[in-house]
């Protein structure tokens, strides 16, 4: 690899960790994934093809990757992605909203995340999107309405019953 | 190519398509706004595409906004330690027997900054080390710094112990009488020293590093390069490069080409000038 090959995939690992954070809500297997995924891609980083944007490979690789390692998660105990569900451990805790939304995300389909993800935070067309993740454009426009609609679900504000419980379990303890 | 079928395969109605589109941007002129004709006589789908937009904008905030913390150097290692591995340790000695040190380099470096340019939601390249004029062996230096500074168990070839053995055999290796300064006074000593490749605008001429060390363990390395006369790719004035997590302050010398390599917080302009001094007389 001459140096500026290896700059520019140093230059985007930032990026890449911040990606795999929301693709897989944990923090410590976002960083598992960006490690296989340079992994791999300095392996392979002869099949990038000149002539091709280096960002839609890299998260290509780490797609698949990530597929492959939610179906090895699923055979060995299915309740290995409930548990992960994040707990946040950082000390700027962010506002209940983006908590929400955090919540909300990492409990979409893997599939629809990775749509919501590359389409509206990477800004991929549908098609790039398509290409990334090697699935139809049919596809993608499923995933994105079903993950949107769910998130639609999630984020719509409850109805004000806990504040009441919160009272009674007080005076319960009088 | 065949896909296998998802569950969530169904078609999305073209009408539903459309609106997603909308909310993404993805339409041409005319299509937006026959959409936004429609969401006028259509509360229930404009409330819906109102959540979708909101639901956008607190996604991006999201990403834009989370907490990260400096990156590991597993990760950058993993690169570091590919690109050594590649180069480097497993086909050094063949290339140099060869004269092939060859490779991409410097068209490469055009195309990488090229297609990049553009790209939303995604850090540029460290501008310093993208822009036009910086020297290939600038960069190589910061490279190489990175990835042997960090080395336990073989930070240099030959050591400092044998800096006769090893001032002689970089000489020998690069075709000129080498010195190797001294940056006690300064706090660094002289750890040894490793012969590596040129990089691909010379095939076949080698870089000497020089490694120090001070009391608290920092590392910095002198890279030093050979050019042809009149062919050296910098000038006398130090020059600074940033590059991830290292600083280089380079320059050139008649026909040697200097680059001196640390962690950011290295006040490096002293140290290069006590190096200066003691090369240059």
């Amino acid at each position: 690899m001459p140096a500026v090959a290896v700059e520019q995939l140093l230059a985007h690992i930032p990026a890449l960790r911040r990606y795999a954070r929301l693709l897989t809500g944990d923090a410590t297997r976002a960083d598992d994934l960006v490690q296989d995924t340079l992994e791999r891609a300095c392996r392979k980083w002869r099949l990038w093809r000149p002539g091709t944007a280096l960002r839609p490979w890299l998260l290509s690789i780490m797609h698949n990757l990530h597929v492959n390692q939610l179906r090895d998660w699923h055979l060995d105990d299915g309740h290995a992605l409930l548990d992960d569900l994040p707990e946040r451990a950082d000390p700027a805790a962010p506002a209940g909203e983006r908590l929400d939304l955090e919540r909300a995300l990492a409990a979409l389909q893997p599939g629809q995340r990775a749509v919501m993800l590359l389409v509206v935070v990477e800004e991929y067309t549908y098609a790039e999107a398509a290409d990334i993740l090697d699935v139809p454009v049919g596809t993608v426009m499923s995933r994105l309405h079903r993950g949107r609609e769910a998130l639609r679900v999630a984020l719509a504000p409850a109805a004000p019953v806990a504040s009441a419980q919160i009272v009674n379990l007080a005076r319960m303890k009088r | 190519m065949s896909h296998p079928s998802h569950p969530d395969d169904a078609s999305l109605p073209a009408s539903e398509a459309q609106l997603h589109a909308f909310v993404d941007g993805q339409l041409p002129p005319e299509e937006r706004e026959a959409v936004r004709q429609q969401l006028r006589t259509d509360p229930e789908a404009a409330a819906r595409v109102a959540e979708w937009q909101f639901q956008r904008q607190a996604l991006r905030g999201l990403a834009r906004d989370w907490p990260m913390d400096e990156t590991p150097p597993d990760l950058s290692g993993i690169v570091l330690r590919a690109a050594a591995g590649r180069r480097w340790r497993t086909y050094l000695p063949q290339a140099l027997a060869a004269g092939l040190l060859l490779t991409l380099g410097i068209s490469g470096g055009y195309q990488w900054g090229r297609h990049e340019a553009g790209a939303p939601a995604w850090p540029a390249a460290p501008i310093a080390s993208r822009a036009a004029g910086v020297p290939e062996f600038a960069r190589e230096a910061g490279v190489a710094f990175a990835v042997y500074s960090t080395e336990k168990r073989h930070p240099v070839e030959v050591s400092a112990a044998e800096q006769a053995h090893l001032v002689q055999w970089l000489s020998k290796r690069l075709g000129r009488p080498l010195k190797v300064p001294v940056l006690t006074d300064r706090g660094y000593a002289l750890l040894g020293g490793r012969l590596l490749p040129g990089d691909a605008s010379q095939p076949g001429s080698p870089r000497a590093q020089f490694m120090y060390e001070n009391a608290d363990g920092d590392r910095l390395t002198l890279y030093v390069a050979v050019f042809d006369a009149g062919a050296t790719p910098a000038g006398a004035e130090f020059r600074l490069l940033q590059q991830d997590g290292r600083t280089t302050l380079y320059w050139a010398d008649g026909e040697f080409g200097y680059a001196l390599s640390a962690h950011p917080a290295t006040e490096l302009q002293p140290l290069a000038q006590r190096v200066h001094q003691q090369l240059a007389g």
